[in-house]
């Protein structure tokens, strides 16, 4: 047994410094991906001392902390990894992406919904652009993967999956550790940290560690807000219960089991069953009990309306088109919408959605629109199953609401972050809780570095703008903040291309905005693909050291990106690289009069690509674009060069 | 600046002038005798609204009135807006009318178009409408702003691109005060009026209206199987607007669908209601025995339906003994053009009506001829 070998991979590969080693867990610091396969080719396989004593206590010490891998908790995760920080991400199931995941199969929505230029960028556009180009087929599973793909590569992090939290030891207002319990490998495991992050969704470490919440929905005078109901009660929106379907060349017929529930016509005057695919976000339930204790009764009666939704489309005689339609995916667990919110140093409400405040502590932007279901769902099919309030843009999410008032290295994204019921109405959505991850996991890289707690640093302005530097030069959504970044060597450059388009000249790569940002002006450079391709030079007065050149692409922000089991969802889409981007390009320059080659990169569909190098001098780079992915024009939102 | 808080006194003392002038002038000068003024409302201490309801010619109520005085101010202007506003029974808005002295403008003085005056009186039909739950001033970007032409230092500021649709460009401040008076506590008012004169004449007259909404609210004040209303619940299940014919069908007991002239009347409502009505239709008859005649008519209509339907209607007919009168119904349509249906009316014809001569020759040349 090379224990000692494991031990050394683990510690250099995860950074979390592990004692009483009882699995092979781990990630290799070489390639990225998990050691667990090459030892299990060792040559030594076999050769293990038994441990039968279940339950042992497994030891991690660990930056940050990571509770949930929803599409906030991943991003989190990744980003704080990416800023350095050594992540213990800590998730309960057996795949990433929480409602996201093809257990639950609800589509990412966010800004797109807005119909303008708002798709969310960031680490949420990398995942959604790696799953658009890698996954044709739409197969759930191949996004489910595509999560785990990034997040086992990245060095800094250890994914504990199948771990269920269940405690937590706090000590002057601040968690010292987390103990999770995995029974798949009969192990606790204890991890301490000193950034800790909820991003379960319920809320569940924040209220283990005394952290103040808020549940149901608040009365209008509470913070006068006109969509809020009149007298505040416990209630919240319902879970929804997804299924897909297939149509095949024979009838297939359909017998409920006895529990379903009946429906007649009148049911679905407010409920719309377009299509059979995919069903539905209205099979919601359970708004008017504990959303969180009740959630086994919850769950059995959301299968009790799905199968008698589903017998009502096949034997009701009303949709005679579904005939030949049968289940392919029934979902065991039901997608929440709202549960717990945890007080930050700052609660958003409607007016702050309304208005797009202009926070000085912006770190992310929502663009759903205020969207509040009624908690009665499938019980009350006679009242309409939500009210949407249109938004006229997106609007800006605090790091104030993010952070815990009184568990002082508590942080969190998600639905469960500092906001009213009536601004959770739109906060919620994944691609938005996505963007929300990104900030925290960023800003706790950033808290780790200064040795700050969050609170220090969003209540100070200076430092909010330095971490909102951070944030946009990693392609954060967020708005009204413009690339101000002294050390971007970029900005000193005068630029030249092999051509220009009125108003998308070359020198917008440096005008500090990385998209569309709806003001009536085009922040990037376009050049004519002719049969040389396109170029674009930087060159500067005086030689500079570079040893970073960083390339922000167009990559169809306009539009809807993602995966969906709902067809119509993909009729605006582009499946696969977008054509906006470019594909195939060189960067080189010119030293001592000879060309040298910085990098050459082929097949590109990523929207930000970052090309470290060893360090040079020069006065000069030039970017060789030979092709697109079908665009007529080379086009690029952004360079930056340290 | 100067200029528009000289203005907005100019424009409030006039205001408050033509309200004297309208209360005097106003009373009986546009409105038939028979009108009732029903109570006053007054609106944030100013705004004094009195409503009138108005009787159709056999004296039952039909809608209710009022001719509404209110100022309007925005980016400094102040202006008056004199309409008379219809609402249902209910509350809900059902238009306005201008006066010729006085119409709405936009921005400027202009005139509202033919389509504002369309999407303006859609937006304060919407009860959900975005101008209830936005501040007014959220609505408008006060970094875009147009400069008036016809007041100096006024300027209006754009209306948001995405919000476009909900408003009535160039007149969102006025949008914005009619919606919250129309929709506001004088809703609630009439409702409230309403229901302290409702019986069951005026359940009926809603009933028969043409307004949704009115429909619905009065199917809801009927309990089932109460047979006072059933002509009116049968009228609704083919001639309701939107869902209500959903909600009317329910209204119908067991008790009533076992009365023949109540099941008849059903019956024919297949040939008028559209394919789900006529599923639930068969579905409910489904669990009754129909009487002779009854079966006659459902013959009558069995070309109508598709062929789930006709299985399921002819089930209600191929009972253990069937009567020569429905047998001999049943064979005229062995020779419809509908092959489906004739083989199914064969089978039922070939089992059980063999022994009358007459049927059975014409189950001869069925086989003959198919």
């Amino acid at each position: 047994m090379k224990k000692r070998e494991f031990i050394k991979t683990i510690g250099i590969g995860t950074g979390a410094m592990i004692t009483n080693i009882t699995t092979l867990y781990g990630n290799d610091n070489k390639s990225g991906t998990s050691n667990l396969d090459a030892n299990i080719s060792d040559h030594s396989k076999g050769d293990f001392k038994l441990d039968n004593s279940p339950y042992k206590k497994k030891q991690y010490k660990c930056d940050v902390m990571i509770a949930g891998g929803g599409m906030a908790g991943l991003c989190a995760a990744l980003a704080a990894a990416r800023n350095g920080s050594k992540v213990v991400l800590v998730q309960d199931r057996s795949r990433l992406g929480g409602n996201a995941s093809s257990e639950i199969r609800m589509h990412i929505s966010g800004a797109s919904q807005l119909n303008q230029v708002w798709r969310e960028t960031g680490i949420l556009e990398e995942l959604v652009l790696t799953e658009a180009n890698d996954n044709p087929q739409r197969c759930y599973e191949m996004w489910d993967f595509v999560l785990y793909d990034k997040v086992i590569s990245e060095k800094n992090i250890t994914l504990l999956l199948d771990t269920v939290l269940y405690n937590s030891e706090v000590e002057n207002g601040q968690i010292k550790k987390v103990q999770a319990i995995c029974s798949a490998t009969e192990e606790i495991s204890e991890i301490t940290a000193d950034f800790f992050a909820d991003c379960t969704g319920d809320g569940t470490l924040a209220v283990e560690s005394g952290a103040e919440y808020m549940r149901g929905r608040e009365s209008k005078t509470e913070w006068g807000e006109s969509l809020a109901v009149d007298v505040a009660d416990q209630k919240t929106m319902g879970n929804s219960l997804l299924f897909t379907a297939t149509k095949w060349d024979k009838k297939m017929p359909y017998t409920p089991p006895v529990w379903a529930r009946k429906y007649t016509t009148k049911d679905f005057i407010h409920r719309n069953i377009g299509s059979y695919e995919y069903g539905y976000w209205w099979l919601e339930l359970g708004g008017e009990i504990d959303i969180v204790r009740d959630g086994q009764q919850n769950r059995h009666d959301l299968l009790a309306v799905l199968f008698g939704v589903w017998d009502y489309i096949k034997n009701s005689e009303n949709h005679p088109e579904s005939a030949n339609w049968a289940l392919s995916w029934v979902g065991m667990i039901p997608g929440k919408r709202e549960s717990r919110r945890i007080v930050g140093d700052y609660i958003m409400k409607q007016e702050d959605i309304q208005s797009a405040k202009s926070f000085y502590d912006r770190v992310a932007y929502g663009g759903w629109p205020l969207d509040d279901h009624p908690p009665g769902g499938m019980d009350t099919t006679g009242e309409v199953p939500y009210v949407s309030i249109p938004l006229k843009g997106p609007y800006s999410i605090p790091f104030r609401s993010l952070y815990s008032k009184n568990v002082s290295n508590l942080l969190m994204a998600g639905r469960n972050i500092s906001v009213s019921h009536v601004a959770l109405s739109s906060t919620r959505v994944m691609a938005t809780c996505a963007g929300l991850g990104q900030a925290i996991g960023t800003a706790m890289a950033y808290c780790k570095t200064n040795a700050i707690l969050p609170t220090i640093l969003g209540n100070d302005k200076k430092r909010m703008a330095k971490l909102q530097q951070i944030l946009l030069l990693q392609d954060q959504p967020i708005l009204e903040v413009r690339n101000e970044d002294e050390n971007d060597l970029a900005k000193k450059a005068t630029l030249k291309a092999s051509s220009e388009v009125e108003n998308s000249l070359a020198a917008n790569v440096t005008d500090g905005i990385n998209r569309d940002i709806n003001d009536g002006n085009l922040h990037e450079w376009k050049g004519k693909m002719d049969s040389n391709g396109a170029w674009i030079e930087l060159r500067w007065k005086k030689p500079i050291n570079l040893k970073m050149i960083q390339i922000t692409f167009d990559t169809g922000l306009n539009r809807f990106l993602r995966l969906s089991p709902q067809d119509w969802v993909y009729k605006d889409q582009v499946r696969g690289p977008q054509p906006e981007t470019i594909a195939d390009y060189t960067i080189s320059t010119v030293i001592n009069n000879k060309n040298i080659s910085i990098a050459k990169i082929e097949n590109n569909y990523l929207r930000r690509q970052v090309h470290n190098f060893e360090p040079i001098k020069t006065d000069k780079v030039r970017i060789d674009i030979h092709r697109t992915n079908g665009d007529a024009m080379a086009k690029i939102f952004e360079i930056r060069c340290y | 600046m100067v200029m528009k808080k000289e203005c907005f006194v100019i424009l409030t003392l006039l205001f408050l002038g033509f309200i004297c002038f309208s209360f005097t002038s106003f009373k009986g000068n546009q409105k038939a005798n028979t009108d009732k003024k029903v109570f006053t409302t007054i609106l944030n201490d100013s705004v004094s609204i009195d409503m009138y309801l108005v009787y159709n010619v056999n004296s039952d109520p039909l809608k209710y009135y009022a001719n509404v005085i209110t100022p309007v101010c925005e980016e400094g202007l102040c202006y008056i807006i004199t309409l008379d506003i219809y609402w249902d029974l209910l509350g809900n808005f059902l238009s306005y009318e201008e006066s010729a002295e006085d119409p709405l403008t936009k921005f400027d003085h202009e005139q509202l178009t033919s389509s504002d005056h369309i999407k303006l009186k859609e937006i304060l039909s919407d009860k959900h409408s975005l101008l209830k739950n936005y501040n007014v001033e959220d609505l408008v970007d006060k970094t875009k702003t147009i400069a008036s032409e016809a007041v100096l230092d006024a300027v209006a500021s754009a209306t948001y691109p995405p919000l476009k649709t909900a408003i009535v460009s160039g007149a969102v401040y006025s949008s914005y005060t009619l919606w919250h008076i129309v929709n506001g506590q004088v809703a609630h008012n009439i409702k409230e009026y309403t229901e302290s004169i409702l019986n069951d004449k005026l359940i009926k007259d809603m009933m028969r209206s043409d307004n949704f909404n009115q429909q619905f609210y009065a199917l809801n004040k009927i309990t089932d199987d109460d047979t006072k209303f059933v002509p009116e619940i049968i009228n609704l299940i083919s001639n309701g607007d939107s869902y209500v014919p959903y909600f009317a069908i329910d209204k119908l007991g067991d008790s009533i669908w076992k009365i023949p002239v109540h099941q008849k009347s059903l019956i024919k409502l297949l040939s008028k209601v559209d394919f789900k009505m006529q599923n639930e239709i068969l579905n409910r008859l489904n669990t009754h025995t129909l009487y002779n005649s009854n079966q006659k008519v459902l013959i009558s209509q069995l070309k109508i339906l598709d062929i789930n339907q006709q299985k399921k209607a002819l089930k209600l007919i191929d009972k253990d003994s069937i009567s020569y009168e429905i047998l001999y119904e049943l064979s005229k349509l062995l020779n419809t053009s509908d092959s489906t249906l004739s083989k199914s009316v064969y089978r039922i014809l070939d089992a059980k009506g063999k022994e009358y001569k007459d049927i059975s020759n014409k189950l001869k040349n069925y086989h003959l001829t198919n």
